[in-house]
């Protein structure tokens, strides 16, 4: 049987408002989000870095970005920083490892939620190295290992996904009912989203209350209360997804990707290995390569391999 | 720059226009197919999201303009894409005859709908790039105009002016 393409797993949507769409309401709500990514980025590799002590001095440094993809030179870097690492953490006590693992988890995924927002910023190569940076130290310390899914084996290493500059569009179809009298929101030409109307406090068929959807909570039945118009999503129909390179929603990404091993059925030790968590991706260990846009990535793969994820 | 007016090269999807139109009401026409051509019973067009609150705006600004969806309430189905917006945005329209004193309004209350949607002032909405198609339910002629806002606002003046036989309003 011929082997198919490599896979990627999308994220459609995230939850919360609907980001805006364009304009500069967008570029506020951008800009604003990929701030404080960012600075929650620094702040806890900060706090990483100061977990070491006098230790963090002596810490491996992240490579520079290569001039050009060279493939061979990545390898023998990685492997020279892999060096590197093994004797750093020689010197490191586990706890402090065990402790300082959150933040810098937490850094690497702030990094890329803000590459993600940032991306058409000045702030993007800023966002960039902070990737590079969280996620060079997090596979120092800890690794990065890979798994197994649907015959292949995969990665979520933010390194290798951040780079690839795709998104995800999901077209949908649905109705919205007007949160204050139930109507079709194009129908009620009373009620405008985003404005406070009084509302009296019910119970809905299922129990819970019409003001703030909880089962119990401290509104009164039959009591006024001033509550904020939207619309509420009815009715949803899934459509189709797309891959475009600026989805309305910055964190609708790649979140993991399979990697390329061959047939795993004739490699039994191979798959015994990375079951054991034994098989390390390191390439957060090597430098940049540059980023992968829209136009050079979609020829790599087929719609047929996409692995669409949930709301993330 | 003056807007791109084309006269009679495109034609509204099937079921996209009213069953009935009124003298001077404006309808709101949908200007795209079902997300999926799997269901051989739904074949209806469909609005883009950014139509759902439109005529509802567009009354709420100018109550007694006569702005309405082509569809009947119930039979109209929106399509919510999450890429960004296209830089130009797109209005389908219907009504009786092009010299109907709507249009106008109408169109500008969409280039102001998108101000207030995406934050521009009202000066930089003018000068963003739409295309507006018109279907004209007497004779079945059809128009689209592009370009920016304010341009397209003059070639309506200008068409309205034309198809009312008279000279178009601001020129001598």
């Amino acid at each position: 049987m011929a082997r198919r393409g490599r896979g990627v797993g999308l994220t459609l949507m995230t939850w919360g408002p609907i980001p805006p769409s364009g304009g500069p309401h967008r570029d506020r709500y951008l800009e604003a989000n990929g701030r404080s990514a960012l600075a929650d980025a620094d702040e806890h590799y900060a706090i990483a870095l100061g977990m070491l002590g006098d230790l963090a001095a002596s810490i491996p440094i992240v490579h520079s970005p290569l001039t050009k993809p060279d493939r061979d030179a990545r390898r023998a870097i990685q492997q020279e920083k892999a060096r590197e690492w093994a004797a750093f953490n020689e010197v490191v006590p586990d706890e402090i490892v065990e402790k300082l693992a959150p933040h810098i988890m937490r850094s690497e995924n702030s990094a890329v939620a803000a590459f993600n927002f940032l991306e058409d910023h000045e702030l993007a190569e800023t966002a960039h190295a902070a990737i590079h940076r969280a996620a060079f130290m997090r596979s120092g310390f800890t690794g990065c290992a890979v798994y197994i899914k649907n015959d292949g084996v995969w990665t979520r290493c933010s390194m290798q996904i951040h780079q690839i500059r795709v998104g995800a569009s999901v077209g949908i179809e649905s109705d919205f009912e007007c949160s204050i009298c139930g109507l079709l929101v194009e129908d009620c030409d009373v009620h405008m989203s985003g404005l406070p109307y009084p509302k009296i406090a019910a119970k809905t068929e299922s129990g819970k209350c019409n003001i703030c959807d909880a089962d119990t909570c401290a509104h009164e039945v039959g009591k006024s209360y001033e509550v904020i118009a939207y619309g509420n999503a009815k009715n949803i129909k899934m459509g189709e997804a797309s891959i475009v390179d600026r989805p309305q929603y910055p964190m609708a990404r790649i979140h993991e990707h399979e990697l390329d091993f061959g047939n795993l059925r004739e490699q039994h030790d191979l798959v015994a290995n990375i079951e054991r968590g034994e098989i390390q991706c390191q390439e957060c260990l090597g430098p940049c390569e540059g980023l992968i846009d829209f136009r050079q990535w979609m020829p790599r793969v087929s719609r047929k391999d996409l692995s669409i994820g949930g709301a993330g | 720059m003056a807007a791109r007016i084309t006269e009679n090269e495109w034609t509204p999807l099937e079921g996209a226009l009213p069953a009935t139109t009124s003298g001077d009401t404006v309808y709101v026409i949908p200007t795209r197919l079902p997300v999926r051509d799997d269901d051989e019973d739904d074949k209806l067009p469909r609005y883009t999201d950014q139509m759902r609150y439109f005529p509802k705006e567009a009354r709420n600004a100018a109550p007694a303009l006569p702005v309405e969806f082509s569809m009947p309430s119930g039979s109209r189905k929106f399509i919510s894409e999450y890429s960004i917006d296209p830089d130009m945005w797109a209005l389908g329209l219907a009504v009786l005859t092009l010299s109907n004193d709507w249009l106008i309004f109408v169109t500008q209350s969409f280039i102001d709908m998108r101000a207030r949607a995406q934050g521009w002032s009202p000066e930089e909405a003018q000068e963003l790039p739409l295309k507006v198609s018109i279907v004209e339910t007497k004779t079945s002629r059809t128009v689209e105009i592009e370009g920016k806002g304010s341009e397209v606002i003059e070639a309506l003046r200008e068409l309205k002016a034309k198809n009312s036989g008279g000279k178009p309003i601001g020129k001598k």
